[in-house]
């Protein structure tokens, strides 16, 4: 019954997305969608560690900046295809990973934070500094339109299904990893590092794992992002973003994967708002992170699911019913 | 061979001697009690056998495998499981699952295997989920499989650690005080339970305050005094021995006299 509930919401929001390019008219529009796309993709590779292992890993703007530039530049100075120059995005960004994750596996709470935003701040004023191959703060323009088999993806409609295409995959590829005995020992780690190494886990290939993997999502939707706008530049890549992609996840619901999604496309267009329309979007802005954080930790995925569960069974098979015989010591 | 061996184990931090020269022997098929009064240095032991704190010196060997073991999950890997004395539950996690995990972790199932399905994987899947629930029905939570571990009673929590610990089929468990809080009654269950793990195949090393407790159970005791194993042998030889009366028992009683 719940996953026919879950299967007929799934079908429901493909549809929506499906739809939405169709309905929306203008192109500032679709722009936006397009961008909330990208965005999930993003926050969703962040749901790997933040969400799923919750170790605040905050450098994971520095691997979309690095899956965008490869793609940036590889296919703008040396010729190569938009797919091979985005598996090489996502082979620099998974190297990097793997040596932050070396580098950083010992770290916890804040530490493990600094240093790794470290990372994205090196990455940054890599992009800004070394301009005689990253043209520096001018970025680079001029990036062709992503292709699929070999078709130019040239309208916005079909770059808006290519990143559909790719987010439904890397959703599907998340729901699997989640279910499996990866899912169960990221839960673990997550719970207790202790027990989880007590019982054979090596936490530090899991760490490494979930790093690398997270790097991959940023990297394919830098790459996205570089073929849909054309154009890449340092200040693109900025702590702001990484603090927007937190907020996503959070507002969201780390560690779900319909949270991360939802909340990215919220968040995308609640600026939006902000900017073209009433003033007092921006005040909305802020009270909605407020009250998130504050009354509903696990996001709007964690509203929906204890909802549902108010409205539909009172007495889930994973309902936390304390036993009457207490034992008394 | 043994299941569990310390050869000269020394642990200092900075001026203080936690352990000192310790060589203690845990062989298969028994239950191995670990004594001494508050401070000895015996949850300082259990941490160093089971690679959660590097020795200073002196090594420690499970199953006869001397393998470089550098972290927990290494000594794991030999074979040795523990319990906490804090309880380190998945406390958002079902029973089921949290067992589990302990089922799986060591099936030797690579990442990439694991997301592919692979037949292999399904059949270690298979394995790991009969496993635990093996490991379940044996410490007696049959009837709380699907409750959330966080959501237990105390003494069910620290039933399941143990679940938890049995799934990964260790040589050796280490119990860390899994009495503390229990009523007798109680008390004389996990002392079945500890009996019945040895009977299954296990060796145990059993840290406890309960005397009553761990005279009847415990085959071989060790006694630890500042950081010194100062006396071993079974519950009647280390219960006479004079230099335990002094450290340990002798001050307990005399406290009981006062």
């Amino acid at each position: 019954m719940n996953s026919l509930l879950k299967g007929s919401g799934l079908v429901a929001v493909l549809a929506v997305a499906i739809v939405a390019p169709l309905v929306v008219t203008s192109r500032y529009d679709l722009g936006v969608l397009q961008l909330a796309l990208i965005n999930a993709l993003l926050v969703l590779g962040f749901n790997y560690t933040v969400g799923f292992t919750r170790r605040l890993s905050l450098g994971h703007v520095g691997f979309f900046a690095i899956g965008a530039y490869a793609s940036a530049l590889l296919t703008t100075k040396h010729d190569v295809s938009p797919l091979l120059a985005m598996l090489a995005g996502v082979l620099v960004a998974s190297v990097a990973a793997l040596v932050v994750s070396v580098l950083t596996n010992g770290l916890h709470a804040h530490y493990l934070t600094l240093a790794t935003l470290g990372f994205g701040v090196i990455v940054q004023v890599v992009a800004t500094n070394w301009i005689d191959v990253t043209g520096g703060s001018n970025g680079v323009v001029g990036i062709p339109v992503p292709t699929a088999f070999g078709i130019e993806l040239a309208e916005p409609e079909q770059q808006y299904y290519l990143a559909l295409v790719v987010l439904a995959i890397g959703a599907a590829l998340m729901a699997r990893f989640r279910a499996t005995k990866l899912g169960r020992q990221a839960s673990a780690l997550r719970q207790s590092e202790r027990a989880a190494e007590s019982l054979g886990i090596r936490t530090d290939r899991l760490k490494t794992l979930t790093l690398v993997l997270s790097a991959a999502y940023g990297a394919v939707a830098g790459s996205l992002y570089a073929h849909t706008y054309g154009y890449v530049a340092p200040d693109v890549f900025s702590f702001a973003l990484m603090l927007t992609v937190l907020a996503m996840l959070v507002v969201g619901g780390p560690g779900t994967i319909a949270g991360p999604i939802l909340g990215a496309v919220i968040l995308t267009y609640l600026p939006e708002m902000a900017r073209v329309g009433d003033k007092y979007w921006q005040l909305i802005y802020g009270v909605l992170l407020f009250v998130m954080v504050l009354w509903a930790p696990k996001g709007l995925a964690g509203l929906a699911s204890s909802a549902l569960s108010l409205v539909r069974r009172p007495r889930g098979r994973r309902a936390a019913r304390p036993t009457t015989e207490a034992v008394t010591g | 061979m043994n299941a569990l061996e310390t050869r000269a184990l020394t642990l200092r931090y900075g001026g203080v001697t936690a352990l000192e020269d310790v060589d203690l022997t845990v062989r298969p098929h028994t239950i191995h009690a670990l004594i001494g009064p508050n401070g000895a240095g015996k949850t300082s032991l259990l941490n160093v056998c089971s690679g959660a704190t590097a020795a200073t010196s002196g090594t420690v060997t499970v199953g006869g495998r001397t393998r470089r073991a550098r972290r927990p999950s290494d000594v794991a890997r030999c074979g040795l499981a523990r319990t906490f004395q804090n309880l380190q539950l998945f406390a958002e996690a079902t029973v089921l699952e949290n067992v589990l995990v302990g089922a799986e972790a060591q099936n030797g199932v690579g990442p990439l295997a694991s997301m592919l399905g692979t037949p292999r994987a399904r059949r270690a899947g298979r394995a790991a989920r009969e496993a635990a629930l093996e490991a379940i029905e044996f410490v007696g939570l049959a009837g709380e499989r699907e409750h959330v571990a966080g959501a237990l009673p105390y003494g069910k929590q620290r039933l399941l650690e143990i679940a938890r610990a049995l799934a990964t089929d260790p040589a050796v468990l280490l119990l860390d005080e899994p009495g503390a809080g229990f009523n007798p009654q109680e008390k004389q269950q996990l002392a079945d339970l500890v009996r019945a793990i040895r009977d299954r195949g296990a060796a145990v090393l059993l840290v406890e305050h309960d005397m009553p407790l761990v005279m009847g159970v415990a085959d071989r005791i060790s006694v630890l005094d500042f950081g010194h194993l100062i006396a071993e042998g079974t519950p009647a030889e280390v219960a006479n021995d004079p230099a335990v009366v002094d450290a340990y028992l002798g001050a307990d009683a005399t406290e009981g006299v006062a």
